[in-house]
């Protein structure tokens, strides 16, 4: 079966849990003081969807505004951006129709992206009216999950949808295998054997 | 009496595990301990040590090594959930998290403690009770309305005079001067001997034991144990891998006379998790219930339903001390006494196990009943298996071992070495300095690492005060910021420039470093911390603060006083190959990647290659690097040296650090694909352990005379 590799990026306001998203999906860890990104943390996972498996190796970067400009850098050439707000941080949600704008003229034409409204563990400070959120995303044709970093909620749920979106999104490319160039994204499934091949032995 | 030692087996770390009794490395003199889940205390009267997993920085202490902040001396001490309690030799309460100790109110003095799994007990002197925590099950004894979390300690109203209290998971026991056991908390399996498996919201007297005279109790998780006067071991509750000893697997809703250890008169009991360890007038140790761990002391890593006697043998033991302690999977005894280690009662399967190369369902002995028996050679051949996994780990743990007394040694020598330079620098330099900061003295002490008590003050001469900036202009700044705060809570950030990226810097204030917990909210240093950062960036607002400056400022200020760390701030971010960083500004940290790449190329071009193959560009890490100064990325002492050597010669030695870094991860980063080497790069902390050897690195790499001529031009040129 067909693995297919993607880029996807991390975006939104600093502390809204960026970082702690992405670490529950993919080491199942969550700290309360997450330290804060500097720039840009690398993570992968291998999901299995129905149609095949998506590698997504995950580019969580910083929320600080500053960083906004090195930003561009990672979600250039980005199949997936996952946009997280916090449900208790008004400002946090304004974030999310900027960076919407900004992937939707900046990035890759057919970038699959979701929003997540963290730290829905924490319903009682809500400031973001929820079906006003959802009305948001529903117009702008993206999904919306509420998401708990803290108790993984949504959490599963919103990755494998990313992915399957993704997958669903890019499959064209797949077919058209050739030469697997390592920033190229499609790879048809390769056993990977490192104490075996030593040093990487190029593609399949 | 002899010499305290203390003996252990079972699970006696998050990745140790022994069959045999082992003993066990103690501080002098030590007088009592507990074993938690993750981490466990030993005290002795004048100090609390702890071992296992710190409660604030998680890191693992293989051997009792003392608990900071804590002038109280002990008398008992427990820990829970990152919090340790400790009880004091005068009866007063302590709370201790995060290094800090805070004192709980009691009418009297407390003589004892004892906690289940979030909520704990206290007597007093006059044998009342008082408990606090989290009550689900009824396990606080406040009556029925209390349910929910109970911060504070509050009175348990009872009949008796209490003299002993113990905990289980969600229920508790209390034994009165009548030699009465009371009993409350989750009734489930018959825990708590009512003959039925209700709960019960308040203490409640076991009648079935009112003929008997109990001395002494324990509770494990799900079940419970006592000691009559006369030496009778009774139990009750759940027993699904025997820990009742009764010979069968059924659970027990009154208290049971454990009938194969009558006549052996037992003298001390103790509870893990699911087994029940007893130690008799004879000195022989019996122990049942669940063994997988090794936690029964047999040999062997089989349950037991019946007592089955433990390897160890205490001698003489009616003139010598000895306590039974059990954490969930283990059990220790110390003893004054000389203890002899008896041949195992069943052959063992191996000396020891690692616990995740060998979970329950790998190892040979197991197998469950409903399954064909395995063909006998595929048998040996797991056996073999087993074994050789067994011997990897033990190399492994041997080679850990090793390391660790390395480490030890050297850490002693560099300590020796610290106080001998110390003495230098205060006696042979610092006073004449000016005559001396170019000599060779001075740079062969630099590069052997600054001795921490005149570190700071050292750094300050390197650095100097070129821009001349005084302690008023400091404080004008703190106190400006103050007034923007309130502007900043009605206002929008952004309007006011970088200047509004000052509500950024509350935030990361407590993230700073946060495993060591200096700057935690309420601690000294957080507000230090924030006063630094939010004066620097009014102070130039064309910068602003960045995330990750917030490490830079907290490792000066571990070293410097608030003005003086303010002043270094100010320097060392205006040097012309660091700014863009700071400035964000996309074109400079190119061309300052790309520098970074030359100096790369030039000293390690097979790794150059490889990066280029791989898709690694310098900007993936260097940025944080940069903007953290390695403080992020490398644990204190290194970094320290590394600043050492940057005040020294300005900031070309923190490329020479990158590409030192990456030759330090030599090969293993040559094997990796983008994904491996961003999980190498993001834990060069556990590679770069020795500053010795990072400075050695460091000086390795060449820089050749037309890198030193492009650091010139960007410079004049400040692009």
């Amino acid at each position: 079966m067909a693995t297919m590799e993607c880029k996807i990026v991390t975006l939104g306001e600093g502390r809204v849990g960026k970082t702690s998203l992405a670490l529950k999906y993919v080491k199942n860890e969550f700290h309360k003081d997450e330290i804060s990104t500097v720039n840009a943390n690398y993570l992968t996972k291998l999901v299995q969807i129905p149609q095949g498996s998506v590698q997504l190796n995950i580019w969580d970067t910083a929320g600080q505004e500053r960083f906004r400009a090195i930003a561009s850098n990672y979600y250039r050439q980005a199949k997936g951006a996952l946009i997280v707000y916090d449900i208790t941080d008004r400002k946090s949600f304004d974030k999310v129709v900027s960076w919407i704008k900004e992937l939707k003229s900046q990035a890759e034409k057919n970038i699959v992206i979701v929003v997540a409204g963290n730290k829905c563990d924490m319903e009682k400070e809500r400031q973001i009216n929820r079906p006003e959120a959802l009305e948001f995303c529903r117009k702008m044709q993206i999904r919306h999950f509420d998401t708990s970093a803290k108790s993984g909620n949504g959490v599963e749920e919103m990755f494998m949808e990313l992915a399957s979106q993704i997958f669903e999104a890019n499959k064209g490319e797949l077919g058209q295998s050739g030469r697997n160039s390592r920033r190229g994204k499609i790879t048809v499934e390769k056993t990977k054997h490192r104490e075996n091949s030593g040093k990487k032995g190029g593609c399949c | 009496m002899g010499e305290i030692s203390v003996w252990g087996w079972g699970r006696l770390s998050a990745s140790f595990a022994s069959v045999n009794p082992i003993e066990i490395s103690i501080p002098k003199k030590s007088i009592g301990m507990f074993i938690g889940r993750k981490d466990s205390l030993i005290w002795t009267d004048t100090h609390l040590y702890s071992w296992g997993e710190d409660i604030v920085t998680a890191q693992e202490h293989l051997s009792p090594s003392k608990v900071p902040n804590i002038n109280e001396k002990p008398s008992l001490a427990l820990s829970q959930n990152s919090t340790i309690t400790i009880l004091t030799n005068d009866g007063q309460v302590y709370k201790y998290e995060n290094y800090e100790p805070s004192l709980l109110y009691f009418t009297e003095k407390i003589k004892s403690l004892s906690c289940g799994s979030e909520h704990i007990l206290a007597l007093d002197v006059n044998g009342k009770l008082y408990s606090w925590g989290n009550s689900t099950k009824g396990q606080l004894g406040q009556g029925a309305n209390v349910i929910g979390v109970c911060t504070s300690p509050r009175l348990v109203l009872t009949e008796g005079k209490f003299i002993e209290i113990s905990c289980g998971y969600n229920h508790c026991m209390g034994l009165d001067e009548l030699g009465r056991v009371f009993t409350w908390g989750s009734g489930a399996d018959g825990r708590l001997g009512h003959d039925n498996s209700q709960d019960q919201y308040e203490p409640c007297l076991i009648e079935s034991l009112n003929s008997k005279f109990i001395v002494h109790l324990a509770c494990g998780y799900l079940h419970s144990s006592v000691i009559s006067n006369t030496g009778e071991l009774l139990t009750f509750g759940f027993n699904g891998y025997g820990q009742l000893g009764l010979g069968n697997l059924e659970a027990k809703s009154i208290p049971s006379i454990v009938s194969s250890l009558i006549g052996r008169r037992v003298l001390d009991m103790c509870c893990g998790a699911f087994h029940t360890v007893c130690i008799c007038e004879n000195g022989e140790i019996y122990s049942m219930g669940m063994g997988i761990r090794g936690q029964l002391g047999t040999g062997n890593n089989t349950n037991t339903s019946l007592p089955e006697k433990s390897q160890l043998l205490v001698r003489n033991l009616t003139h010598e001390y000895a306590k039974l302690y059990c954490g969930s999977e283990s059990t220790f005894l110390m003893t004054s006494g000389k203890c002899d280690l008896g041949s195992p009662s069943r052959p063992s399967i191996t000396e020891s196990q690692d616990l995740s190369l060998l979970s329950e369902s790998t190892q040979a002995g197991f197998r469950p009943s409903n399954l064909p028996p395995k063909d006998p050679a595929e048998a040996a051949h797991h056996k073999r298996l087993v074994a050789d996994q067994a011997r990897m780990y033990l190399d492994r743990i041997r080679e850990r071992e090793k390391n660790i007394q390395k480490d030890n040694e050297r850490k002693i020598i560099r300590e020796a070495e610290i106080r001998e330079m110390m003495k230098i620098w205060e006696n042979d330099v610092l006073p004449y300095w000016d005559k001396k900061k170019k000599s060779k003295q001075v740079e062969k002490l630099i590069r052997r690492g600054l001795p921490p008590k005149v570190r700071g003050e050292v750094w300050l001469r390197l650095i100097g005060n070129p821009m001349g900036i005084t302690q008023d202009f400091f404080i004008i700044n703190v106190n400006k910021a103050q007034k923007l705060h309130e502007a900043l809570e009605i206002g929008d950030g952004e309007a006011l420039g970088k200047e509004g990226s000052l509500k950024f810097i509350k935030q990361d204030i407590s993230r700073t470093f946060h495993q060591m917990g200096y700057f935690r909210e309420g601690s000294p240093l957080n507000q230090q911390l924030r006063d630094l950062l939010e004066a620097y960036t009014l102070c130039r607002p064309d910068i602003g603060y960045v995330q990750g400056m917030s490490y830079i400022a907290g490792m000066l200020l571990l070293n410097l006083e608030p003005y003086k760390a303010f002043l270094m701030l100010m320097n060392i971010i205006g040097s012309p190959l660091l700014i863009p960083f700071y400035r964000l500004d996309q074109v400079g940290i190119t061309r300052r990647c790309q520098l970074f790449k030359l100096l790369l190329r030039y000293n390690l071009p097979e790794i150059c290659e490889h990066f280029e193959n791989e898709g690694v560009k310098p900007a993936m890490f260097l940025i944080e690097w940069f903007l953290t100064l390695y403080s992020r990325s490398l644990n204190q002492d290194v970094v320290s040296r590394v600043w050492d050597l940057f005040f020294y010669q300005g900031p070309l030695v923190l490329y020479q650090a990158g590409v030192a870094i990456l030759k330090i991860l030599g090969s293993g980063i040559m094997n990796e694909d983008l994904a491996g080497i961003m999980g190498l790069l993001s834990q060069i902390n556990n590679f770069c352990v020795n500053g010795d050897v990072l400075i050695e690195a460091i000086d390795s790499i060449k820089i050749p005379e037309w890198i030193v001529q492009e650091v010139g031009y960007m410079a004049e040129e400040n692009l």
